[in-house]
């Protein structure tokens, strides 16, 4: 804590599967009021950056062409990104795996699936905990 | 969240989730497709990568749309593949490798059994709040676990079980636990892994029933089981369509025991809210009323199982109104129980004596007065199906078959719908009585019955006309889906195999369907579909055909 955080509204979702950013749309804007961009590819991402400018980027790990870590790299290469929290979400969730997706400078990682409705709670509580 | 919000937000859920099932559906096709190629060693090592994809989707997806089953599933059969899909490049060498493991991880069978999984479901609790709960998947079917070690065994017996309209799967004891009961209309369980753990693997309470699955059948080992407090027995070898029977049967009666309908009649406000509320807060669907003079109106609505009232409400006395519901035929079964304070009892014998049948004494426990309700209302279903259900099947009997296809002859002029009359008859049903005697010939009937109930909707009429005859209604359906949902039937009929003198033996089934609204009058209708039964009969039987006079009709077909 310490510092004053400026609460959470802007969230970037990288995510290829269609019925899954239909769903977080639900998750993040309708029950959790959240304002979202959903993004189709780790490309679309970088492009839709400099605009939106999200205050937390969400990354599905596995997505083809640019997969969600070498999104995040990219990503941190960009000015005035450098910092952004990062939270993978992935249906892979062993220990190990855990520990790399950190290493990469993800701030929590999330397992698929998720449930809709308490999946703003989680980001909320991903969010307070940011030192 | 607002009430209304979150429940908008299930709703769009609820669409979300249905186009998932339906992509779903295709990705495994996908992937049994490809499965199959490489199997055989058509395959390259990019199908494998792209199954190992779809795979990995599903896993992270699926349970986000309430189906944990199949994501836990597909995220098994994703590890499998996971080793072909990262050795690129030097796939030549591997394809028998690739064949052998593949084929050892019965990987097309398991990956065939993720279609199934789309159809359980898991309720999240907000949404279980909110819609009925549901123990039957999206076709209507019930979905029964079957904890069996043997994993082939449990997969046999699921395939068996699955023409008598049983959405059976196998899950792991273990596991047990962790399910979601409201979606389990029952579950089979191995008596080794009962008397192992020496408990039912259930939180008890409002628990689906548990059929054990014996190996052994002594006094001893039944006593014991009973102990445990399983509620039925089968031992093997099994009988499927005898055990499908029972099933049929204890599903039936766990969903009769709870539930029923009570009007309540008390002049008192507060008192009749307050029985209402304990009432439906017990399960009952209760209806009050608070004036005598609504009774007639609200009867003849509502058609309760029982009827609660008061013994004296204002210038009017129970008893005389009892007495006036019997002059009316359709009410003298009504099952009438009076709440009174009074314990007299020359009171009570007056009042019974008058049209009451049963008195509840004043005050009642919350407990006692919801359990005597379920209990009255059981039994008052009960009579009404001795006199109105063919005792063998359960289905209606004759007259009242007839009569409930004449009244939705008439809601289809009033609400201006199409709908289907079907007459069943069991192909050569003489020679299975002769062959095999008249209890198995018993089981087929009962079977086709099971089935029926199973494969249709609630809605639907299902009567049983006599011997091996039955007639079928299928309120607001196109002829076309009515042919095809009777084709289902007759194939799934041809599946099940009874078990008869000389081994198992199967039987099939001729249908000839009608459009009910076609016909001025029900029962020309019904001779319409019987006279397409008989057309399919001397066409070589088993299938459906449909009446071919539909030219000659003033609407046509």
């Amino acid at each position: 804590m310490g510092e004053s955080v400026a609460p959470l509204e802007k969230i970037m979702l990288v995510e290829d599967e269609e019925d899954i950013r239909a769903v977080a749309e639900l998750a993040l804007e309708a029950v959790g009021g959240f304002t979202l961009k959903t993004c189709h590819s780790g490309a679309n991402a970088l492009e839709s950056l400099d605009v939106f400018r999200p205050q937390l980027i969400l990354l599905d790990v596995m997505m083809p062409s640019m997969d969600g870590p070498s999104t995040l790299r990219a990503i941190r290469d960009k000015p005035g990104f450098a910092n952004t929290p990062a939270v993978f979400m992935t249906a892979k969730v062993q220990p190990d795996e855990v520990k790399g997706y950190l290493a990469l400078g993800a701030v929590d990682v999330i397992p698929k699936p998720f449930d809709p409705m308490t999946l703003s709670d989680r980001i909320r509580e991903i969010w307070d905990n940011l030192d | 969240m607002s009430d209304e919000k979150t429940a908008d937000v299930l709703r769009k859920l609820d669409v979300l989730k249905t186009r998932f099932r339906e992509k779903a559906s295709g990705d495994i096709n996908l992937v049994t497709l490809m499965a199959q190629d490489a199997i055989a060693g058509k395959g390259s090592s990019d199908d494998l990568l792209r199954a190992y994809q779809v795979l990995h989707r599903l896993a992270g997806s699926a349970g986000t749309f309430g189906f944990r089953a199949l994501g836990d599933e597909a995220r098994a059969l994703e590890l499998i593949l996971k080793p072909f899909s990262e050795n690129d490049g030097e796939a030549g060498e591997s394809v028998e490798k690739v064949k052998d493991d593949l084929h050892h991880a019965r990987f097309i069978e398991r990956v065939e059994g993720l279609e199934r999984l789309l159809n359980i479901e898991e309720t999240s609790p907000d949404t279980a709040e909110m819609s009925e709960s549901s123990k039957v998947d999206a076709a209507g079917q019930p979905v029964v676990l079957i904890v069996e070690p043997d994993q082939a065994a449990a997969e046999r017996l699921s395939n068996a079980l699955a023409p008598h309209g049983f959405n059976a799967y196998p899950v792991a004891p273990k596991n047990l636990v962790s399910e979601n009961l409201s979606r389990i209309s029952m579950v089979l369980i191995r008596d080794n892994v009962l008397i192992a753990q020496e408990q039912i693997p259930l939180s008890s309470g409002d628990r689906p029933p548990v059929i054990c699955i014996g190996s052994s059948d002594t006094f001893e080992d039944r006593y014991r089981l009973a102990a445990l407090g399983v509620d039925g027995f089968v031992s093997e070898p099994i009988d499927v369509p005898a055990l499908a029977d029972y099933m049929e049967r204890l599903a039936n009666e766990k969903l009769e025991s709870g539930s029923g309908r009570v009007m309540v009649i008390d002049d008192d406000p507060e008192l009749l809210e307050r029985y209402s509320l304990i009432l439906e807060g017990g399960g009952l669907e209760v209806r009050g009323v608070s004036s005598p003079s609504d009774i007639l109106g609200v009867l003849s609505e509502f058609r309760p199982d029982i009827i609660l009232m008061d013994v004296q409400m204002g210038r009017f006395s129970g008893p005389t109104l009892a007495k006036m519901l019997r002059f009316d035929p359709e009410w003298v079964g009504l099952h009438i129980i009076f709440l009174s304070s009074e314990e007299d009892r020359e009171f009570q014998f007056d009042a019974l004596s008058q049209g009451g049948d049963d008195f509840l004494t004043k005050p009642v426990s919350d407990r006692i007065l919801v359990q005597a309700a379920k209990v009255r209302c059981y039994r008052a279903k009960q009579l009404d199906k001795l006199a109105s259900r063919d005792s063998l099947t359960g289905l209606l009997k004759h007259s009242l078959a007839n009569s409930e296809v004449a009244k939705e002859h008439a809601r289809c002029q009033r609400l201006a719908h199409h709908s289907v009359v079907a007459m069943l008859d069991l192909d050569h049903f003489k020679q299975v009585n002769d062959r095999h005697g008249h209890r198995v010939g018993d089981l087929v009937i009962k079977g086709l019955a099971n089935l029926l109930r199973h494969r249709l909707r609630k809605t639907d009429i299902i009567g049983r006309y006599g011997g091996e005859e039955f007639i079928v209604a299928l309120p607001d359906c196109s002829i076309e889906d009515a042919r095809q949902s009777m084709q289902a039937v007759c194939e799934q009929m041809s599946k099940i195999a009874f078990s008869g003198a000389g081994g198992t033996f199967s039987v099939t089934l001729s249908i000839g369907i009608a459009p009910l609204d076609s016909y001025e009058k029900p029962e020309d209708a019904i001779e319409a579909a019987d006279r397409a039964l008989y057309v399919r009969k001397s066409a070589g039987r088993n299938g459906v055909t449909i009446v071919n006079d539909l030219d000659s009709m003033k609407q046509g077909a």
